[in-house]
């Protein structure tokens, strides 16, 4: 009865219930839909997400293991590349380094060495420096000399002038004369060959002078008689050296004698006519003279003569090919 | 009594005849008065007088001629005319050595003139004469006939040869040997003229030991000695090798070498001539000059020598520089180079800059380091100024021309290059430009050095005609650079820029040009 009463209580309202329970559902219909579809996809998403998370979580596991797979197998292979490359490095670096020592070696023997080079340059330029050396030494000894040669005439000269009347003529053979020799000899010669010097220094004083007293003749202040020859050409004539040698030697009267003494003189002081060579002449051996041999020029030692430590094997060194002496035609 | 007045009469006549002939000696040794000598007639008044019984006048009259025959030729000539010669000559055996020595001075005198007059001489007997004079023991003999042989010899190779077979070369050889300085001067002097004509000569010369007597002698304080000694030398080194050899194998080097720094003029050049005759044979005898150190000597003398003096010494520089790379690179070293500029810049005389640029040829034309040499000496231009001037002789265009060529053909100096590239006449330009287009294509430098000094330009407006080889060096210079720079280096390149200028008109209204145009066409709302 209860539930029929309550029903029956509730009948007024039961309709305005039915509608107002309808309304809810309506009135909340969309919006339950609303929160279903919601709460539905939500959950689709979290499962496909969580879904999505495991695919990509295996899916880097299999990465992850594909790609230290072939990062190792490539490690191994860059190692091994590597050992190759380093091994045909070091044996290139080695070929190069017999390559370039021989090839080194080679070129300085056959074709250009530029330390003999540059050692000969150096050469002739000390030996230019020593001859030049030399040369200023030479000159210098020469020019003495050559002075003392003049000053030795000189005084020779001067000597005999002071003792020119000494000289024998005809009349009074002199102190030197040897009555055993018909020619002069010996101080004679050269007396008779003295050469009376022209006194320079009185002439430069009077030049000038003279000029002026030449000068006031031609104008006629002063007229000089008799024809007289000008100061200097007097100074000239009476300083000229006398030829002597023809006109004291030999008397002018005896042409026969003179031929005959001349010859008898010529065959004793002609000995004999061979030219004379020493007695040994023919032992002796010929003469070799070369100034190749006087300034030489030698290229220095190897090292293998200077410091033999160094030397790796036993035997001496042996050349193969021939050197070519001299550095033409190349570079 | 009438005996006393005979002698007195002859006595008189004597002295009157020695008088006069000793007048006419001191007379003909002024030169005045030779003139009127010859119109009085002197030469058939003395002709007489030379078969006088008075000795002294005899010996005193062959002076008088010998005087008066040195004096010209006309008179020589008159003297041979006369016929005196063979009355002179065949007096000589017979009298004393004053006569002798006389004679001998006459015909030196005769022969010194011309080759006829010494032909003449010789074909009256002379060289038997001064031969026997020759072997005198009286040393002013000796000198007189040896001078006189010297002039017979010095002028034509079949005098010298007449000379060699009269046999007075042993003769003259003896002659060196005497103390006596002039006897030594005057045969050494007549030796170097036997020599000088020809080799067979200098084998007889040589064959009678000549070589040695003149090396022993190389070191004497006399000058004149020492001169007649080098020229000597030179004139037996200059024929052929095996004499060289001969000449060096005396041992004359070192010592030598002191006479290119001697004081007096001569003595230096003949040095110079010996050290060229020596070095012009083989590289062998040049490298031996050059281990002694004979190239700064000669450096050295060719500073202080000009003109003819320097010409041996800077031929000596060029024969040496000629026979290979090695020696051509001793001569630079000795500053060969540098001296041979100065002596082009400061010498006048053709001959001797032909022979320095000559020389700097043979120097510069064995590899780049030489050439090198030569242009960083600034000699480029100078012997381009040589070549084009118009002072230059033929004989110096021709060789700087040569020079130029052997020596550009090395170049690879770019500095040195340009300031040619502006100034040369057209076949040394080819040169140049080759060797431009030689080092252009390898060094980055070098181009755009060429570019920025204007070289380029100055390439770009040179005529070539296609196919020929500066065309072809043009092309090849062309190529190393980018179009747009040959381009714009090209001549006429501003006025063609200018061109375009003209017919350009710029697009700066970006559409509203059409507006703008009809608006201008439309009649302006304001005048209507």
């Amino acid at each position: 009865m209860t539930t029929y009463q309550r029903l029956v209580v509730q009948l007024d309202t039961f309709p305005e219930l039915v509608v107002l329970r309808h309304h809810e559902a309506d009135t909340d219909r969309a919006r339950e839909y609303r929160a279903a579809v919601r709460l539905q996809s939500w959950v689709r998403g979290y499962r496909i997400r969580d879904r999505l998370r495991r695919l990509h979580q295996l899916a880097a596991v299999i990465q992850r293991h594909w790609r230290g797979y072939l990062g190792r197998r490539y490690y191994r292979r860059l190692l091994q590349e590597t050992v190759l490359r380093a091994q045909a490095d070091y044996y290139r670096r080695q070929a190069t380094l017999i390559q370039k020592t021989w090839r080194g070696f080679r070129s300085r023997l056959f074709v250009f060495n530029f330390a003999e080079w540059k050692g000969y340059l150096n050469f002739v330029a000390d030996q230019n420096d020593e001859l030049r050396v030399q040369c200023a030494l030479e000159c210098r000894r020469l020019s003495e000399e050559r002075k003392t040669v003049c000053s030795s005439e000189i005084l020779q000269q001067k000597t005999l002038i002071k003792t020119h009347h000494m000289i024998s003529t005809k009349t009074i053979p002199g102190v030197y004369n040897s009555p055993y020799h018909r020619e002069r000899i010996g101080i004679e010669k050269h007396l008779a060959s003295i050469r009376f010097p022209v006194r320079p220094t009185k002439k430069a004083k009077t030049k000038p002078e003279d000029k002026v007293e030449d000068d006031k003749s031609a104008s006629g202040a002063s007229k000089l008689q008799g024809p007289f020859l000008p100061r200097l050409e007097l100074r000239r004539r009476l300083s000229r050296r006398p030829c002597q040698s023809l006109r004291t030697a030999e008397p002018f009267e005896n042409t026969e004698a003179a031929v005959r003494d001349q010859r008898r003189l010529a065959k004793v002081h002609c000995v004999s006519e061979q030219p004379f060579r020493p007695p040994t002449a023919h032992l002796l051996p010929p003469l070799l003279s070369s100034v190749h041999a006087a300034v030489p020029y030698r290229a220095p030692p190897p090292f293998r003569e200077t410091d033999s430590s160094r030397f790796v094997g036993s035997g001496d060194f042996r050349r193969v090919l021939r050197p070519v002496e001299t550095f033409d035609g190349c570079v | 009594m009438a005996a006393r007045l005979i002698e007195q009469a002859f006595d008189q006549y004597n002295k009157s005849r020695l008088q006069f002939v000793q007048t006419v000696a001191d007379l003909a040794s002024r030169p005045q008065n030779m003139e009127h000598l010859h119109d009085n007639n002197v030469m058939s008044l003395l002709h007489p007088l030379l078969m006088d019984v008075v000795p002294a006048v005899q010996q005193t009259a062959a002076l008088a001629l010998g005087k008066l025959a040195s004096f010209s030729q006309q008179l020589a000539q008159t003297l041979v005319t006369s016929n005196i010669l063979p009355q002179l000559i065949s007096q000589v055996p017979v009298q004393n050595r004053f006569y002798k020595k006389s004679a001998c001075f006459v015909l030196r005198a005769v022969a010194k003139h011309s080759v006829e007059l010494a032909r003449t001489v010789i074909e009256s007997g002379g060289l038997n004469a001064l031969v026997v004079c020759l072997e005198e023991f009286d040393p002013n003999v000796k000198e007189s006939a040896a001078w006189a042989i010297g002039y017979v010899a010095r002028h034509s190779p079949e005098l010298a040869q007449s000379v060699v077979d009269a046999g007075a070369v042993p003769l003259l050889v003896l002659c060196i040997k005497e103390p006596e300085i002039g006897v030594k001067r005057v045969a050494a002097s007549a030796l170097s003229d036997i020599c000088k004509h020809s080799e067979e000569l200098t084998h007889v010369v040589v064959e009678n030991g000549a070589i040695s007597n003149f090396a022993a002698l190389i070191s004497s304080p006399d000058t004149k000695l020492k001169r007649q000694i080098l020229s000597a030398l030179s004139n037996i080194a200059k024929h052929t090798l095996a004499l060289a050899e001969l000449v060096v194998e005396a041992e004359i080097f070192p010592d030598v070498f002191s006479g290119l720094q001697d004081a007096d003029d001569l003595i230096r050049r003949n040095t110079a001539g010996l050290i060229k005759e020596i070095v012009k044979h083989t590289p062998e005898l040049a490298q031996l000059i050059v281990n002694a150190g004979g190239m700064a000597s000669i450096v050295d003398y060719l500073g202080r020598s000009e003109g003819h003096v320097a010409l041996p010494g800077v031929m000596a520089l060029g024969f040496t520089a000629a026979h290979s790379q090695q020696l051509a690179m001793s001569v630079i070293v000795s500053r060969g180079v540098v001296q041979l500029a100065i002596c082009l810049n400061e010498e006048k005389d053709d001959h001797i800059r032909g022979a320095a640029v000559w020389a700097l040829g043979q120097i510069g034309r064995h590899t780049p380091e030489h050439a090198k040499a030569i242009a960083m000496a600034n000699l480029f231009p100078k012997l381009l100024e040589c070549y084009t001037s118009a002072d230059s002789s033929d004989d110096l265009q021709d060789k700087a021309r040569r020079t130029l060529k052997s020596v550009l053909q090395m170049c690879v100096y770019m500095p040195a290059l340009d300031p040619l590239l502006h100034e040369a006449p057209p076949n040394i330009l080819k040169y140049v430009v080759g060797q431009y287009s030689k080092v252009l294509p390898h060094d980055p430098q070098a181009r755009r050095q060429f570019v920025t000094s204007g070289c380029l330009r100055k390439v770009q407006e040179i005529q070539a005609e296609p196919g020929t080889e500066l065309r072809e060096y043009i092309n090849t210079i062309n190529n190393c650079f980018p179009e747009e720079i040959v381009r714009y280096y090209s001549p006429g390149y501003s006025e063609h820029l200018l061109e375009r200028l003209e017919t350009y008109e710029p697009d700066w209204t970006d559409g509203a040009r059409e507006d703008w145009q009809q608006d201008a066409a439309a009649p302006s709302g304001i005048t209507a």
